[in-house]
């Protein structure tokens, strides 16, 4: 056995020290310039890549059933497209047709490949390093959660990517009939690589909120085929839609591919093709990784200011793609009403917060040092189920009027004659209104069952049950007490659907109508409802704040009960020079009479014990 | 260099752990003993910064494990249990995986790989997929990867678990090296006779609370303050017994069903040095002597109540 250090002569052990320098501690020396640390920030990923992305790739590619899995694929698109090809080309469609025709086959085929693959093969990506017994050895390398998702997220994109990639040159038999241009075709992978990664995430989040990976293959595979179902079904609604906005051809659901391609030099192309997939794309991306980084870290970490920058943006980014559409409608009433249901359709929005910010312990993570006072300014809607709840209520109140508060500037900025205060305005005011007020119940609902229940999945299948309930409820008891209650919906609303919390939203749809009776019963009924909800939104809200208070009481008494015990000891707390012995007589002691409220250990969060 | 302060620890509406303290010293190899389930790996996890005590406070290197575990986290290295390695990389690919994860500098990565491979003597399988490696060479894996970044502290849990005779004194020769290279060292084993020749104090644990803790030597001494020895004579005359009761600090003889005699004293060695002496000077002829060993299986099984919570 030989010594990687040397003892100091005179003794029979080494210094620490000298074992450090053995083992290659960083050696103290100049402090780079500032343009020198952003060249080795830009150069380390290529010199010194992700170690995560570099041990799956070679795991991947010495897997012998992903090489298998890598021909097959090829070869069986290649096939199919080759096979499509020959049909069209005997057929009686012009070549160009038959090229765009391909081309459709080609990236259908793949898209159905990437959403049948991708998501159940990064769904193992965090479940096997917990399986294999290896995910604790990579928490305790000092990763950060971040750092490991994302090599993850690098490593799974680039194995399906390179399927991707094997299959690029089977689209040239589209080229063979012509029809298609090489910017269609770069169009069409942009969109595989945004739906890769956005599959991948989706799947990486799955695997690090899920124990198995069997659960999480199939939990990611079932969820992800009817989502890419609907997506397509969506792509091709609005394919239709293009078609009579843009006069194109739409022949298939990559049809934007070609729009694209033709319509380049036009902003609205850039603003629908460019920026809305990228936010459509982005957003759920950005969240899955976000979510699988608070999977991954241990519980006592702060897991939801990730999600929270992540809400911040999607909040904007929904602002900004809600004001897009009065822009391109001719009229101001087609304006008007589009303003209003999407405002109304983008309130999921301020739920989703809700649900996805619900998921707190009650104490925030223990405070590594002391923070300085803007970190004291931002600790108020901090981590922790108190601060959360209240950035989460500041967020779906600031989200609830400014959605429905920029479609209505962009609606008059669009059609500037349009007075101010007209039905679609005061629509918009009832849709603010009325949605901050029952989504912050919501969400102070979702909160409370959290601290009550300390299980975050249970918290949020029990509140949209509630909710659901009531709604369902609502709709029931209206039809039994009025039978015609639900036919008149589209002009009048019965009190108790208006109680509900669908009510805001049956309310918002009368209001808009400009030639409608009885606005201001409808008005009246919405701040009733308001009104109720705030309520029950503040006084769930006080809730939550009364039982973190007594939780962080029950910390501070277990602190001082330590060192009293730690004080009331014989022995000073230094190390001391030789064991110490202690036998005990009988187990009559030290029965734990403690109050029971550590901070965050991984099995019970260390929330108060029953 | 780890202190574990009245710590106590529930999961669920069940105690795992009961106002447990001890303090394992700098430079120790510390053996963590306690029958299956008695909140070993529990306490062991709380060390390794994966697990938060609930009431209590777990310090290492005077660093507390819940206010800055990453802190902790740079000056300890932990093997579990049960652990897991990737076996499709080879043995230099999982060291430099973990060298660079812990973000030690390409520059001085290698040169640390090759110290580590060769302290852990995995130099020749540099180039072996994992896959390939026997569960010894594995556990040596897994060691020198919690050796990469240097730590003061390393945690064994069981290190020496489902490894052949031959892999075990390796193993053990390559912990004592650790130890002279500086290394606090705390092992949980089910082995005893290995820990007791190993480590130099121990802490059982049962039923999630200490039952006893410090040096071997030292506990034994407590549990039982008489001590005893084996003697074997050359044709004792008659009264021995009688006479040997009358040698210094001996409180009592029996004799043995095999012919010996069974002397238990006061004291330690220099009241044995007496009882000796007083024989010889006696004319007694002796052959054989055994002083009773404060073993670990002898202390563990006295202490301990072999009951499950």
């Amino acid at each position: 056995m030989s010594a990687a250090a040397s003892p100091e002569p005179g003794t029979d052990r080494p210094s620490l020290e000298r074992t450090s320098g053995a083992f290659g501690s960083t050696p103290p020396g100049k402090k780079p310039s500032p343009p020198s640390r952003l060249r080795e920030l830009l150069a380390r990923p290529l010199r010194d890549p992700s170690p995560i992305l570099l041990k799956e790739l070679r795991a991947t590619f010495r897997t012998p059933g992903f090489v298998r899995f890598l021909y097959l694929t090829t070869a069986l698109l290649g096939l199919a497209v080759v096979g499509g090809g020959a049909t069209l080309a005997s057929g009686n469609e012009a070549p160009a047709e038959a090229g765009r025709m391909v081309f459709q086959l080609f990236f259908s085929l793949l898209l159905a490949v990437i959403c049948l693959v991708a998501p159940g093969f990064a769904a193992t990506a965090i479940t096997s390093e917990r399986e294999a017994h290896t995910y604790e050895s990579l928490l305790l390398s000092g990763m950060t959660g971040t750092r490991i998702v994302l090599g993850k997220l690098a490593a799974y994109v680039a194995s399906i990517g390179l399927v991707v990639t094997a299959a690029l040159p089977i689209v040239g038999v589209a080229f063979l009939f012509g029809g298609s241009s090489p910017l269609a075709v770069l169009t069409g992978f942009f969109w595989i690589a945004m739906v890769l990664v956005v599959t991948v995430s989706f799947g990486i989040a799955i695997s690090a909120h899920v124990q198995t990976t069997r659960v999480a293959i199939v939990v990611s595979t079932f969820i992800a085929i009817p989502v890419a179902m609907i997506m397509v079904s969506m792509l091709t609604a609005m394919g239709e839609g293009a078609s009579s906005g843009w006069g194109i051809e739409v022949d298939g659901p990559f049809w934007f591919a070609h729009a694209f391609a033709n319509r380049s030099d036009q902003w609205d192309t850039w603003a629908f093709l460019g920026f809305l997939p990228l936010y459509t794309f982005g957003m759920p991306t950005w969240f899955f990784v976000a979510s699988a980084v608070a999977g991954v870290v241990p519980p006592s970490n702060d897991r939801s200011t990730a999600l929270k920058v992540w809400a911040v943006a999607a909040a904007i980014g929904g602002a900004i793609a809600v004001a897009l559409p009065p822009f391109f409608l001719t009229t101001p009433s087609d304006s008007g009403e589009s303003a209003v249901f999407i405002s109304l359709g983008a309130m999921a929005l301020v739920y989703f917060f809700g649900l996805v910010l619900c998921n707190e312990p009650p104490l925030p993570p223990v405070e590594r040092s002391k923070p300085g006072p803007i970190a004291r300014l931002f600790s108020i809607v901090g981590p922790g189920a108190s601060g959360t709840l209240r950035f989460t209520l500041l967020l779906i109140v600031l989200t609830a009027f400014g959605i429905p508060g920029l479609a209505c500037l962009a609606h008059h900025v669009a059609y500037p004659h349009m007075a101010i205060g007209t039905s679609y305005d005061q629509a918009l005011l009832a849709v603010a209104i009325g949605q901050s007020a029952v989504a912050a119940c919501f969400a102070a609902l979702a909160t409370t069952l959290r601290l009550a229940l300390r299980n975050g999945g249970a918290a949020r299948a029990l509140s949209i049950a509630l909710f659901g309930g009531a709604i369902f409820a609502a709709l029931i008891l209206a039809a039994a007490l009025d039978m015609s209650a639900l036919d008149r919906l589209d002009h009048q609303v019965s009190p108790l659907l208006a109680l509900s919390p669908i009510g805001p939203a049956f309310c918002a749809g009368i209001l808009s109508d400009a030639g409608g009776a009885r606005q201001s019963e409808h008005w009246l009924m919405l701040l009733v409802g308001t009104v109720g909800y705030g309520f029950l939104a503040a006084a769930l809200w006080i809730g939550v704040e009364v039982r973190v208070a007594a939780a962080k009481r029950a910390v501070a008494e277990r602190k001082a009960r330590l060192e009293a015990k730690l004080a009331a000891m014989t022995r000073p707390a230094s190390v001391p020079e030789a064991p110490s012995v202690t036998v005990s007589e009988s187990e009559s002691q030290s029965e734990g009479t403690g109050t029971r409220t550590g901070k965050g250990g991984s099995d019970n969060e260390g929330e108060p014990q029953p | 260099m780890i202190r574990v302060q009245h710590v106590s620890h529930w999961f669920g509406p069940m105690q795992v752990l009961r106002d447990v303290s001890m303090d394992v010293p700098r430079g120790e190899i510390f053996g963590f003993i306690g029958p299956n389930g008695a909140g070993k790996t529990t306490t062991i996890r709380m060390m390794a910064t994966l697990l938060e005590p609930d009431d209590g406070r777990v310090l290492v290197d005077g660093i507390d494990v819940v206010e800055a575990p990453s802190e902790v986290r740079k000056i300890l290295g932990f093997m579990p249990d049960s652990f897991g390695v990737y076996d499709r990389i080879t043995v230099e690919e999982y060291l430099d995986f973990f060298a660079a994860a812990h973000a030690i500098p390409l520059s001085q990565r290698k040169k640390t790989i090759d110290a580590v491979m060769e302290l852990t003597e995995l130099g020749t399988l540099r180039d072996r997929l994992v896959a390939a490696m026997s569960k010894g060479m594995k556990q040596r894996l897994a060691i020198a990867r919690t050796l990469l970044h240097d730590p003061k502290v390393l945690i064994l849990d069981e290190p020496a678990n489902g490894l052949d005779p031959r892999a075990r004194i390796e193993m053990r020769a390559l912990i004592e090296e650790l130890q002279r290279l500086g290394k606090t060292i705390m092992l949980s084993s089910h082995i005893l006779t290995e820990l007791s020749d190993m480590c130099t104090s121990v802490a059982i644990l049962e039923k999630g609370k200490i039952v006893a803790s410090g040096s071997v030597d030292s506990i034994g001494r407590g549990l039982t303050p008489d001590r005893g020895a084996r003697m074997r004579l050359l044709a004792p005359p008659e009264g021995t017994e009688r006479l040997l009761g009358k040698a210094p600090s001996v409180i009592g003889v029996e004799r043995d069903p095999d012919g010996g005699y069974r002397v238990q004293y006061k004291g330690g060695d220099e009241a044995l040095a007496e009882i000796v002496t007083f024989a010889v000077h006696e004319g007694l002829r002796i052959v054989r002597l055994e002083p009773d060993q404060n073993d670990l299986e002898r202390i563990f099984l006295e202490v301990t109540k072999g009951e499950l919570q």
